[in-house]
């Protein structure tokens, strides 16, 4: 997980850079717009639990609370509008750990409709952010009754990240000192695969097992709407100054179909299973506020 | 002029970085020893994580042994080391705190166990109950929780370099459970000189839940 969180890191690095060279090494700043933002948000993680079957199911696992935001973000976001027809964007996200281990990549089309303020438009997407996978022995510690059913005495939490890829229409509205946009996308998304091992000991006997679970990607179908709204406050000659506040949702059906290696006394006494449980309805929902500038 | 100077003063430094470690030099050296002794300690496997005990009572399916196999003149013993370095690095005062490993010479090619008990009715007293036994290297946590063959534990013997002492242990764990009120086996090792040590478990009083 720490060099899928580096490569994150170098990413973002990478076209904040670009970004930055992109300003100084442009020659006709009359036509290009750049935009930065700074957002303070929450994420609800909503999904189905289901009841136990015999196979470990690890959608019911993640992390989940009652009543309140599973994360709250700090949310960086450069856009970079080099015509006026296209715009570029890249999104990094922080969360708890103040890591950025999140990002998001737009490129929107926006054709120019002279003298009108609603526009249209379209949006291609790329995503990826993290979130806990935890307490997913206790499945093992129900079913597996006269074992210790994990060896590890650790409390099991892991971060595991959802990518996708959507695209989709835009609509934009802009009058004097307000815009609007609203962009409802589809796509696909998968949680990128990994590897969970549980070892477990009969008690008062010398019957050792393992089972390790390596996780298959698992694309599944999502609708994504989202709106963003903004009000600028004050400007000075090419800097605009203003507030933004956004929200969006995401919906799918999926599951974690993984391979199962189950491993009793030795390693070469091996049974293989591929499993996959039934799918979950997922959801997603952010809402977000904070500044922003254009220049 | 200067160049030459800021030259040799580059070189000073190289050469004095390179002087201090190159006093500390340990070679590849590694001292013979014979496996000739034989120990055989109980094992308390009925918790997470097997332990040794002196107590004779284990539960029916938690039987186990740790065989312990080292040279009888010591665990550490090894001949007179002489050191193949030269110049400096072989002067005490400069030389490293070198570890100096063990390799036994021989390994191991069998491990065969024989039940002196019946251990069910179809297990008749006397019978080779090899197969019915896994095996754990002691102080090897790579290998993960899960045991391994008689057949891996010889395997890994071959060539094997002993860091921390000249001693062979592992632990031994019967996979069935013992249908009898008494326990006790014959534990014979094989080497690849074809001598053969062999030792007998204590009386292993069976205890059923």
């Amino acid at each position: 997980m720490s060099s899928t969180r580096s490569l994150f890191v170098f990413f973002q690095l990478l076209l904040l850079f670009a970004g930055t060279s992109g300003i100084l090494a442009q020659q006709r700043p009359e036509k290009e717009k750049f935009y930065f933002s700074l957002n303070f948000g929450g994420r609800y993680i909503n999904r189905d639990s289901l009841a136990n079957t015999e196979d470990l199911d690890f959608m019911n696992y993640l992390y989940k609370q009652e009543n309140a935001a599973e994360y709250g973000f700090i949310s960086l976001n450069f856009r970079m509008a080099p015509t006026q027809k296209i715009e570029f964007s890249a999104t990094a996200v922080l969360l708890s750990d103040l890591s950025p281990n999140q990002l998001n990549l737009d490129i929107r089309y926006k054709p120019v409709i002279k003298g009108n303020p609603i526009g249209w438009g379209l949006i291609g997407s790329f995503f990826i952010y993290p979130q806990y996978l935890e307490n997913y022995n206790s499945f093992h510690i129900v079913r597996d009754t006269g074992f210790t059913a994990d060896l590890n005495p650790n409390f099991r939490q892991i971060s595991i990240y959802d990518l996708g890829i959507a695209a989709g229409p835009t609509m934009n509205y802009q009058y004097r000192r307000f815009f609007a946009e609203i962009s409802f996308r589809t796509g696909l998304c998968g949680f990128i695969p990994f590897n969970e091992r549980i070892s477990q000991k009969k008690t008062d006997a010398n019957l050792r097992r393992e089972y390790d679970y390596e996780t298959r990607f698992s694309p599944a179908v999502f609708f994504m709407p989202e709106a963003e709204l903004g009000f600028r406050l004050t400007s000075g000659g090419r800097l605009n100054f203003g507030i933004t506040l956004k929200a969006g949702g995401m919906w799918s059906k999926r599951a974690i179909n993984y391979t199962r290696k189950t491993y009793n006394w030795t390693p070469e006494n091996v049974i293989i299973s591929d499993i996959s449980p039934d799918k979950h309805w997922y959801s997603k929902a952010e809402i977000q506020g904070g500044f922003y500038i254009t220049f | 002029m200067r160049i030459i100077k800021r030259a040799l003063l580059i070189l000073a430094i190289a050469n004095l970085i390179r002087i201090i470690p190159g006093c500390c030099e340990c070679d590849d050296s590694t001292m013979p020893f014979n496996f000739n002794k034989m120990d055989i300690i109980n094992l308390d496997n009925s918790g997470d994580w097997a332990v040794t005990t002196n107590i004779d009572t284990m539960m029916a399916e938690a039987v186990a042994f740790e065989v312990e196999l080292f040279d009888s003149l010591g665990y550490y013993y090894a001949e007179d080391f002489k050191s193949n370095l030269k110049g400096f690095s072989s002067a005490r005062a400069m030389s490293c705190d070198c570890s100096f490993p063990l390799k036994a010479n021989h390994y191991l090619t069998s491990i065969r166990i024989t039940s002196l008990y019946a251990l069910s009715p179809e297990i008749d007293a006397g019978s080779d109950v090899s197969d019915f036994f896994v095996a754990s290297p002691t102080n090897n946590s790579s290998s993960g929780s899960l045991y391994s063959s008689l057949e891996t534990i010889c395997n890994e013997s071959n060539g094997k370099t002993y860091y921390d002492s000249g001693m062979e242990s592992f632990g031994l764990y019967l996979t069935i459970p013992v249908d009898n009120n008494q326990a006790r086996f014959v534990i014979s090792i094989g080497f690849s000189d074809n001598s053969v040590l062999s030792d007998t478990t204590r009386l292993i009083t069976i205890k059923n839940k």
